[in-house]
């Protein structure tokens, strides 16, 4: 009876502990934003977005959210004074979507990117990005159709809702191992705000410690063929005579890391095409398939060429050939400074099979 | 007339004198004379007029009566002390010049079958036992037609006496499962013993017990599978219900329907009765673990809006658990006690309250709701009204673990829950054994 009398006395004290705390009150923080300020005491704004909730879900209504910035030396102490501005306890569980301002990026990620990766509530499975111009601005656009506060970015990140081939998808965990991965360099899609809502076509690669440069979206298009290998894309196929665009449905690449000790060490990119045409100026049945085949590939082979040499003019290696040379046998340190300076100098030597399987019209 | 016969007349009249049913006849014929006494409530007027009056008017002489009766199934009782017993159990006792016989002319009552009522199935068969023991053996002895079924029976209960009936396939049950079912019976001693439940509890030897070890059925047709796969089956005078042992948990979460059914169809069906198991357990202990302590489980879409549907809640998520709980055990207990045509306008009633009301008035979330709706129908689904029962139990302490650790808590509750029943025994059978070893008595057999 006692026993009963205390497990009773326990369980009406608990709402008192540390562990137990209901929903309703805690304060999801359904975004992360960390930028750069000019304030060299106070490097970091951090801007957390927090959820409203509310009973019933209606499009564009129910997105309410409010959001509370702090800046601070570090990133833990920006939190703890945002906690002390709200009234209820934040809850990270759900901070799916983490931004990094431009300008920061542009300075160092490594900083302020530990604190979220030693964070026990913070989930590696959460999307970072970078917001241009910065995380803030991001965080503080509410879609038209969005339901719950933040849930369009999610749906664009997490290929839950649309799947373009111009989003670059970056979870926090494979974001921190290539930041730590020797042979295989981070990259980030890029955010930007238009008219209350967003525009995603952009991708930021970066070394080990900094952003290097922003591709083009075009470029982004065929960086998220290279990294991804499952994407479903389109590509444009332009001749004196009319343009044809080609929708592809699966497509494989292979790579091979060739005359390593030579003086021309060659990066041989094989890539299979399957595809259908679907838009076209002229009839096309008719035509000389294999040579369509053959004006693609040509092209395709220079949208590669050209965003790989891009890449290796930048020092960075997303795709990951120096993995690749570090899996080929045993590495030394001495191997993998001499990988550093062939990589600048490997030739790209590209090589396109391009297999039109339709014309999208029955002749 | 002699000294004995005044003395049996005698303390009849005396042990009988206040009962108004006792009855005593007195016929006499040229040369002899016949006394006989009864209880008018208990004994058959049909049967007293084929074993007793008739034969008495065609009688010669009185050693052609006593033939008659002895044929008849009379008994010579030299005994005087033992008379006032037989006449409570029915039996007339007849007395003829210097000898007393008793002859059981016993009413049965209620010996049709009923129609199924707790145990339905959808394609079988539709009745269920009697309350009559007689007609109950009849009824399995048609349905399991082999000599090897063995009954023996025992009286049990110091004033009830009632008569209980052990039957078993004695090829295939297990002789030391007998033995102990036999020693268990003998050892039984209470005044009153009326239903397999409570005989069940008698047979348990525990004063604390809340998981069934035996089966209690009203369906023939399960009787007759378990005595073809070895089990022991007792029934009891007056019970429409019949114990069958040894049982395991997983005997309890098997309908007849099984059989009835394709192969796919009854695996799918017990696959969902699992599922709906684990619901009945868990989810109110789930739920409480996802609001109060790790809301980041579930999606943030879902998670979002269980917050905002607890948002006019202002008491912590057990209260609003325990409280639709309460309410819901409420009902289902009232329409079990209430009559028929008022039990509808309760359940109504009690759904519109819990439905709606409850959750405008900010006493609970709408999503709590689901839950409890969820875990209340997903409970009925257990065959064995037994095992239901007892998971309708099991569920606070996962609640209770909830409430102070969250999901750890609830977790470490299924161990322990999974760890009891392990360490459970139903007459020496393991409790979470999958195969008691019997063999495929109504399935198609994959060796042929």
């Amino acid at each position: 009876m006692n026993r009963l009398l205390l497990i009773g006395a326990m369980i009406l004290f608990i709402s008192g502990c540390s562990g137990f705390k209901d929903i309703d009150k805690r304060y999801f923080v359904v975004g992360i934003g960390v930028d750069r300020t000019e304030n060299e005491q106070k490097p970091y704004r951090v801007t957390l977005k927090l959820g409203i909730p509310s009973a019933k879900i209606q499009p564009g209504a129910t997105n309410k959210f409010e959001l509370v910035s702090e800046d601070a030396a570090s990133i833990q102490e920006a939190v703890r004074l945002i906690k002390s501005k709200v009234d209820k306890e934040l809850d990270f569980g759900h901070a799916k979507i983490i931004l990094f301002g431009k300008t920061l990026v542009s300075q160092s990620i490594r900083e302020p990117l530990d604190w979220f990766l030693r964070r026990r509530d913070i989930q590696l499975i959460g999307l970072v990005a970078v917001g241009d111009p910065s995380a803030r601005e991001i965080l503080n656009t509410s879609p038209k159709s969005e339901r719950l506060p933040a849930n369009s970015l999610i749906l664009s990140l997490a290929e839950e809702g649309t799947e373009s081939s111009y989003i670059v998808t970056e979870s926090l965990s494979d974001f921190h191992r290539r930041l730590t991965e020797k042979g295989k360099d981070p990259y980030m899609p890029v955010i930007r705000p238009r008219n209350n809502s967003y525009v995603i076509n952009q991708a930021a690669v970066l070394d080990k410690e900094r952003m290097v440069g922003i591709l083009t979206p075009d470029q982004t298009r065929v960086f998220n063929e290279l990294i991804r290998k499952h994407v479903q894309f389109e590509f444009k196929t332009v001749t004196p005579k009319l343009r044809y665009n080609i929708a592809v449905q699966n497509y494989r690449i292979k790579y091979k890391l060739l005359h390593l000790h030579s003086s021309e060490p060659t990066i041989q990119i094989t890539i299979k095409i399957k595809g259908e045409v679907e838009e076209s100026t002229a009839p096309l049945f008719q035509e000389d398939w294999n040579k369509l085949e053959e004006l693609s590939e040509e092209q395709m082979r220079e949208r590669f060429v050209k965003v790989l040499t891009y890449l290796q003019s930048k020092k960075v290696d997303p795709v990951g050939f120096g993995l690749r040379y570090r899996a080929m046998g045993y590495i030394s340190e001495e191997d993998w400074e001499a990988w550093q300076t062939l990589y600048p100098r490997a030739k790209f030597d590209v090589r396109v099979h391009i297999k039109i399987i339709d014309t999208g019209v029955i002749k | 007339m002699d000294f004995n016969n005044t003395a049996v007349s005698t303390l009849l009249q005396e042990t009988f004198k206040a009962s108004n049913d006792f009855s005593t006849r007195h016929t006499v014929k040229e040369h002899w004379a016949v006394r006989y006494y009864y209880l008018t409530s208990l004994c058959d007027s049909i049967k007293l007029n084929e074993s007793i009056e008739k034969p008495l008017l065609s009688s010669q002489s009185a050693e052609d009566f006593i033939d008659t009766l002895l044929t008849l199934g009379a008994v010579k009782q030299p005994d005087v002390s033992k008379l006032p017993e037989l006449i409570i159990t029915g039996h007339v006792v007849i007395q003829l010049m210097e000898n007393v016989f008793s002859l059981d002319a016993k009413k049965s009552l209620n010996t049709q079958s009923q129609e199924v009522k707790i145990e339905h199935v959808l394609m079988g068969p539709q009745k269920a036992l009697s309350e009559d023991l007689l007609t109950n053996i009849n009824i399995i002895r048609s349905r399991y037609q082999k000599h090897e079924l063995h009954l023996e029976q025992y009286v049990l209960g110091r004033s009830s006496k009632t008569e209980t009936a052990l039957l078993f396939d004695v090829h295939l049950a297990k002789p030391h499962i007998l033995d102990r079912v036999r020693s268990k019976l003998l050892s039984i001693d209470v005044d009153i013993v009326h239903s397999t439940g409570q005989l069940e509890i008698l047979m348990n030897n525990r004063r604390i017990s809340l998981f069934p070890t035996m089966i209690t059925t009203e369906r023939p047709d399960r009787i007759v599978l378990n005595l073809s796969q070895g089990k022991v089956v007792l029934l009891l005078q007056g019970s429409p219900f019949a114990l069958v042992l040894p049982a395991v948990f997983f005997d309890f979460m098997s309908a007849m329907d099984d059989l009835n059914q394709a192969y796919w169809i009854s695996t799918g069906l017990i696959v969902i009765r699992y599922i709906a198991l684990a619901i009945a357990l868990t989810l109110p202990a789930l739920y409480i673990s996802l609001i109060s302590f790790n809301p980041e489980v579930t999606r943030i879409q879902l998670t979002m809006s269980i917050a905002g549907s607890r948002a006019a809640v202002p008491y912590p998520s057990y209260f609003e658990v325990l409280f639709m709980l309460f309410l819901i055990e409420a009902l289902v207990e009232a329409s079990l006690r209430l009559p028929k045509f008022i039990g509808s306008t309760a359940t109504t009633v009690g759904g519109l309250i819990l439905g709606q009301a409850a959750q405008q008035a900010g006493l609970v979330s709408s999503i709590m709701i689901i839950i409890t709706s969820a875990v209340a129908i997903s409970n009925f689904v257990i065959p064995i009204n037994t095992m239901s029962a007892a998971m309708r139990i099991v569920k606070y302490p996962l609640i209770l673990l909830a409430i102070l650790f969250g999901f750890i808590g609830t977790v470490a509750g299924m161990f322990f829950l999974i760890g009891y029943l392990a360490n459970m025994r139903s007459f020496d059978e393991p409790y979470l054994k999958l195969f008691l070893g019997e063999r495929r008595t109504s399935r198609p057999n994959k060796s042929r």
